[in-house]
């Protein structure tokens, strides 16, 4: 009796005290904690020593067919490489469009790969454990994904391993959306395992088979990624006006080894991927156009500098605001294209020696053009001073 | 030599077990369920760790000694889900409370007796566990009666060699 109630208070107090995690700011209950410590690296053990001895199985020893495999995926990949052909102009006519409305989208800027190490042990709780946690940049809420599609979220975060809550246990959701009707929709997960949309009113038209991708509005998964494809709809059994829509997943979620985190998503916009393509096509296009016969070398003595040589000689803190703008100014009168990415303007001074500045601007892009100022300005510059701070921003533009 | 932690009732039979079995055989039982059912997906079906609560309920014959194995039992698998501590502890509890008050009056070493047995307590557990997750925590969670079934089942086939296997851990 006297071991019962000892337990029991160390049961309760155990699972009252909350343990700090430094790195993600978090807290764990020490049951937690105690039981995580120590499954996880008998399972990490287990874990890493029989993927060495797959490892040892499939890269040196079961290579039968190996070379056959290596012809077929070479023409696969000759085959896939014309598709590439055609995708990446679909994908530049994406671009330029979502530049035109001034779309932002989300991007995934990295990954950490992760090795599965256990689960719950349990269809109640559809949690997998990984090898990789706070040490590892890993923190609650970020996404968890493999080449297939979504797997779930970080929930519980330890320094060396992390818990995975699956988009299909029965307290999961995702914000998802149906590829080719557009419709959106929030996705719970089922006891059973099986996902499905909540909501979706009974007018709606959705075939089975029909992709379902990540909406982004869940502010985890970021949008676009692949979740599944509908399995089947049917009326609610309730008699609501709700559609009940069945998604089976992408990702084979029973049988999940190694995992995605997704650690830095950003938000960027078509403008600034398109900067550096623009700035490209101009430099080809400038030394594509023909160039003006240069003047004598006395006679561009006797000029004046170009505006942008004059700002170079202001403190810093003024050129580093026109950076960009310098740079695109400077490019095309430089002798060759791969010294052209000159963006800070410290370096910009007086063009090269034999070239004049008239040359410089006729030469630019289009768009260099534009952002030239009028020739009787670069032959009156006034010298920077501190009450006339906004003038080198002002020509750019 | 080992340590003796508990006894059974002298009256019947007398089941010791080892410090060594006494932990490592549960703890076994949920690194099994935990690490092999990532790679074995079936395995999720059975449910190891109460096997081994009836298991040593059963022998021991002593209710407060099923409680305690069960609660701990249960405590541990807990910790490795994302839901609130004390679902299967609670479950489990009961089922160890439970399961050894039947070995007081039921032979339990009998093959028949054990598949039946394990059938019938698989299906208390579940349905204590469905109780508390739904109804008190109001965690989401349905009731499917074939899932349940085939689980019982399973568990109960299972139950009959794993005994047999444990009995070897007992010390009279």
């Amino acid at each position: 009796m006297l071991l019962f109630l000892l337990m029991a208070q160390v049961i309760v107090l155990a699972t009252q005290i909350r343990r700090p995690e430094t790195a993600t700011g978090e807290s764990m209950s020490l049951v937690r904690f105690w039981v995580v410590q120590a499954f996880v690296p008998g399972e990490k053990a287990i874990s890493s020593f029989g993927s060495g001895v797959r490892n040892l199985w499939t890269n040196y020893i079961d290579l039968r067919g190996v070379r056959a495999q290596n012809e077929d995926l070479q023409a696969q990949l000759d085959r896939l490489r014309l598709e590439q052909v055609s995708l990446a102009e679909d994908a530049g006519q994406a671009r330029r469009l979502q530049a035109l409305l001034g779309f932002k989208g989300k991007f995934i800027s990295q990954t950490v790969a992760a090795q599965v190490i256990g689960t719950s042990g349990t269809d109640r709780s559809r949690v997998l454990y990984i090898d990789k946690g706070s040490d590892d940049g890993i923190s609650i809420d970020m996404a968890v994904i493999t080449p297939k599609g979504i797997v779930g979220k970080i929930t519980r975060v330890s320094r060396h391993s992390a818990q995975v809550l699956q988009i299909n246990d029965a307290t999961a959701g995702a914000g998802v959306m149906l590829e080719r009707s557009r419709l959106r929709g929030v996705m719970r997960g089922s006891s059973s395992g099986i996902p499905e949309i909540m909501h979706v009113m009974a007018d709606e038209k959705i075939e089975p088979g029909e992709p379902v991708v990540s909406s982004g509005g869940d502010q985890i998964y970021p949008r676009g990624l692949p979740i599944g494809t509908v399995s089947s709809t049917s009326p609610d059994p309730d008699g609501g006006p709700f559609l009940v829509v069945k998604v089976k997943p992408s990702a084979n979620l029973d049988k999940v080894e190694e995992v995605l985190v997704i650690t830095k998503v950003i938000d960027k916009g078509p403008q600034q991927q398109q900067a550096a393509p623009a700035l490209r096509a101009a430099d080809i296009l400038a030394q594509r156009l023909p160039t003006i016969t240069p003047k004598p070398p006395e006679k561009v003595a006797a000029e004046p500098p170009p505006t942008s040589a004059l700002y170079a000689t202001k403190p810093a803190a003024n050129s580093e605001v026109q950076s960009g703008t310098a740079g695109v100014r400077k490019k095309p009168a430089e002798p060759t294209p791969g010294s052209q990415s000159v963006t800070n303007p410290t370096n910009s001074g007086a063009p090269p020696a034999g070239e004049p500045a008239t040359e410089t601007r006729q030469s630019a892009s289009p768009a260099a053009i534009e952002t030239e100022p009028p020739t009787s300005e670069a032959k009156k510059p006034k010298p920077p001073s501190a009450t006339e701070p906004s003038q080198p921003q002002e020509i750019p533009r | 030599m080992a340590t003796i932690t508990y006894t059974s009732r002298e009256e019947i039979e007398v089941h010791r077990f080892s410090a060594l079995a006494t932990i490592g055989i549960p703890l076994l039982a949920i690194f099994f369920q935990a690490y092999v059912s990532s790679r074995l997906t079936f395995l999720k079906l059975f449910d190891l760790p109460l096997i081994v609560t009836v298991f040593f309920a059963v022998s021991r014959r002593n209710q407060l000694a099923g409680m305690l194995t069960g609660c701990s039992i249960g405590l541990i698998q807990d910790a490795l889900t994302h839901l609130p501590i004390g679902i299967y502890g609670i479950s489990k509890t009961i089922a160890g409370y439970a399961a050894s008050s039947i070995g007081l009056k039921v032979d339990v070493d009998n093959p028949g007796s054990r598949f039946l047995m394990m059938f019938f307590f698989t299906f208390l557990h579940d349905g204590v566990y469905f109780i508390v997750s739904r109804h008190l925590l109001g965690i989401p969670a349905d009731w499917r009666t074939l899932h349940e079934l085939s689980s019982a089942l399973a568990n109960a086939i299972v139950a009959v060699p794993l005994f047999a296997l444990m009995d070897r851990a007992k010390q009279r």
